[in-house]
């Protein structure tokens, strides 16, 4: 026995974060702990204050008040908890729904013709219309909108994970993972899944991102949660009459907005060139 | 010997595409003895994978239509077996090693959690129990350093060490019928050596039964007991190695020895191979008669007719053809039968 480790066993030194990629990660950090403890710190930001309506961001105000004198601060750091919410599980609704259905319509032909279809006839509805529809239909609340962003997701993400587990099927390793008497079940599960696991992911932080845009949409339309409950789609929606007077109203929520998703994204794309070496090979060159 | 061969394939036909109708597979027939070697020779497309993958009943669901007289492995029917019993046979009974070490193991698992799900769906243990039996194979296939491996990544082994990783676990449940589809084309020659070795090894240790696949006509030198050649989809020529390599009796065996360089230290090479001419004909357009007719130097009008019926040279040796005694023997390649 030596005690000189070869260097192929060695554990491959992970690449340095880039400045993008950092700040992503402590934008995000930020956002989570405002979910978390911006409600209990601050308060939901509902009290009413007809003396400090429209004020300018101060030093009382941080980001200005609004139309009915609520501290815009307080509510954007409290809607934070929405977002976050929203977009967590969203993802993972998505990811386990759509990703069981994608795996189950890669390995088998037959569901694969059910499912495919049923996306298809989905997909060709806009999202957004049909998360308004289911908002009308099953009532407001948060789980609603969870659900309301969920399904029109959920083909999306079935038809990607069906194209990742069709091309892995056909790998050697699953004829030879079968030669040894694996069942069917096993394969998915033992050989196929772990193999897709880096794809779905990268599919969960756009889902996830997607999911805080359209919440933030629905609620800017009035069909996402109700007013006492803050988010920054009804925070920008309270402010949308008064643009012009009070720009902060929209312009502090939005710009959180922005770089929530923006974060997210970026994160996403990072995970997708870890797992595409070939992909970040090109980009770097 | 009980008169029932190990393994039985009669009239093996096998068919793709709509109906079928692409046969790369026609009435193939053999027998093989346990503990004995088949290569199965031929060049690429000939359908000695296919071969290989209609036994093992891994053709994708639909894709392939199988047909067969008689297809028995140690007195069970394979015909008559559903996918359960395929899946309980396979592993256990017969078992497979690729040709590409490369990508024929799971990525995303360790070695040695791939080696133990092999043994444990099959018997019954404590997961330490089927540790030690996986480092035991381990050891077995000349794995250095077995105990650190199994938890490696196939990605940070070399390619000489996962075929040797694919060996274990083909040989893991000490399968009796061993089906070895180029194992070594991908390999350099020294690892080459390396695993016939070891092949040979196991087979006499376990008693299996192998069918070694390969176009390397040095190879099966090495470790045929038979030999049988495959022409366009059909068995063209069978018998034991020594018969075959000294005394083809099938224009298209006589052409594949021609076509092997030979090496003997001192003398001076002998100039240009003989080559075949022509192509393999494509499985839609079969030429009339003898399938390898418009490639054979020795071809009469005959040929171009029927399509020849096995026909006995010598005990245990058939080919396919009418003008058996025309090709001689090859004096190109020396062999070396180890008796």
């Amino acid at each position: 026995m030596t005690t000189v480790s070869s260097p192929a066993l060695s554990k491959p030194k992970p690449a340095r974060p880039g400045v993008a990629v950092s700040l992503s990660l402590l934008a995000l950090a930020v956002v989570i702990l405002m979910a978390i403890f911006g409600p209990l710190v601050f308060g939901l930001g509902n009290d009413l204050n007809p003396m400090m309506r429209l004020k300018p961001p101060s030093a009382i105000a941080w980001f200005g008040t609004d139309n009915l004198g609520r501290d815009v601060f307080v509510r954007t750091v409290s809607g934070a908890r929405n977002s976050v919410t929203v977009g967590l599980c969203t993802a993972i609704v998505v990811l386990a729904i759509g990703g069981t259905l994608g795996v189950v319509a890669g390995y088998f032909n037959w569901v694969d013709r059910i499912v495919m279809r049923l996306a298809d006839g989905l997909m060709a509805i806009p999202g957004i219309l049909l998360a308004i529809a289911l908002v009308s239909v099953l009532g407001g609340g948060l789980v609603t909108v969870i659900i309301a962003i969920s399904v029109p997701e959920i083909p999306r993400t079935a038809r990607l994970m069906r194209s990742v587990v069709l091309s892995i099927r056909e790998l050697p390793f699953i004829t030879a993972a079968i030669s040894v008497g694996s069942s069917t079940p096993k394969i998915l599960l033992r050989h196929i899944v772990p193999n897709a696991i880096g794809m779905l992911s990268v599919q969960a932080t756009y889902v996830c991102a997607a999911a805080i845009l359209s919440e933030a949409a629905l609620s800017f339309l009035g069909v996402g949660t109700p007013p006492d409950v803050p988010s920054w789609g009804n925070v920008i929606a309270s402010g949308k009459e008064y643009f012009r007077l009070a720009p902060w109203i929209i312009a502090f929520p939005g710009l959180l907005l922005s770089i929530m998703v923006l974060s997210i994204n970026i994160l996403g794309d990072r995970l997708r060139d870890r797992f595409d070496p070939r992909l970040a090979a090109r980009r770097a060159s | 010997m009980t008169g029932e061969p190990f393994l039985s394939i009669r009239n093996l036909t096998v068919g793709f595409g709509a109906g079928g109708a692409i046969r790369a597979v026609r009435d193939v027939s053999f027998d093989l003895e346990a503990g004995k070697t088949l290569c199965l020779v031929g060049e690429s497309g000939s359908g000695k994978s296919v071969t290989a993958t209609s036994i093992m009943g891994l053709h994708k669901p639909g894709s392939a239509h199988v047909e067969a007289a008689t297809m028995r492995l140690d007195g069970i029917n394979l015909l008559e077996c559903d996918e359960r019993e395929m899946s309980r046979l396979r592993g256990s009974l017969m078992a497979m090693i690729f040709q590409d070490p490369m990508s024929s193991l799971n990525p995303a698992l360790t070695i040695g959690f791939q080696l133990r799900e092999a043994l444990l769906l099959h018997e019954k243990m404590s997961t330490r129990a089927a540790n030690a039996r996986v480092m035991e194979v381990l050891q077995r296939v000349r794995i250095p350093d077995a105990a650190r491996r199994m938890s490696a990544y196939p990605h940070q082994l070399s390619g000489g060490m996962r075929q040797r990783i694919m060996i274990a676990m083909a040989l893991i449940c000490r399968p009796r019928l061993l089906i070895a589809d180029e194992p070594t084309t991908a390999l350099d020659v020294t690892v080459q050596a390396q695993i016939l070795w070891l092949l040979s090894e196991l087979q006499r240790e376990f008693g299996t039964a192998i069918i070694f696949i390969t176009h390397d006509l040095g190879v099966v030198a090495e470790i045929a007991d038979d030999v049988a050649v495959m022409y366009a989809g059909s068995l063209v020529e069978r018998g034991p190695v020594h018969a075959i390599f000294e005394n083809p009796a099938h224009g298209y065996t006589a052409g594949l020895l021609r076509a092997t360089a030979e090496f003997v230290p001192g003398e001076p090479s002998r100039g240009r191979l003989e080559e075949i001419p022509g192509n393999v004909p494509s499985f839609s357009m079969l030429p009339q008669g003898c399938s390898f007719v418009e490639r054979c130097r020795f071809a009469v009008d005959s040929c171009h007719r029927r399509t020849p019926d096995w026909r006995d040279v010598t005990f245990g040796h058939a080919s396919r053809c009418d003008q058996p005694v025309a090709y001689g023997p090859t004096a190109n390649l020396t062999v070396e039968v180890s008796a």
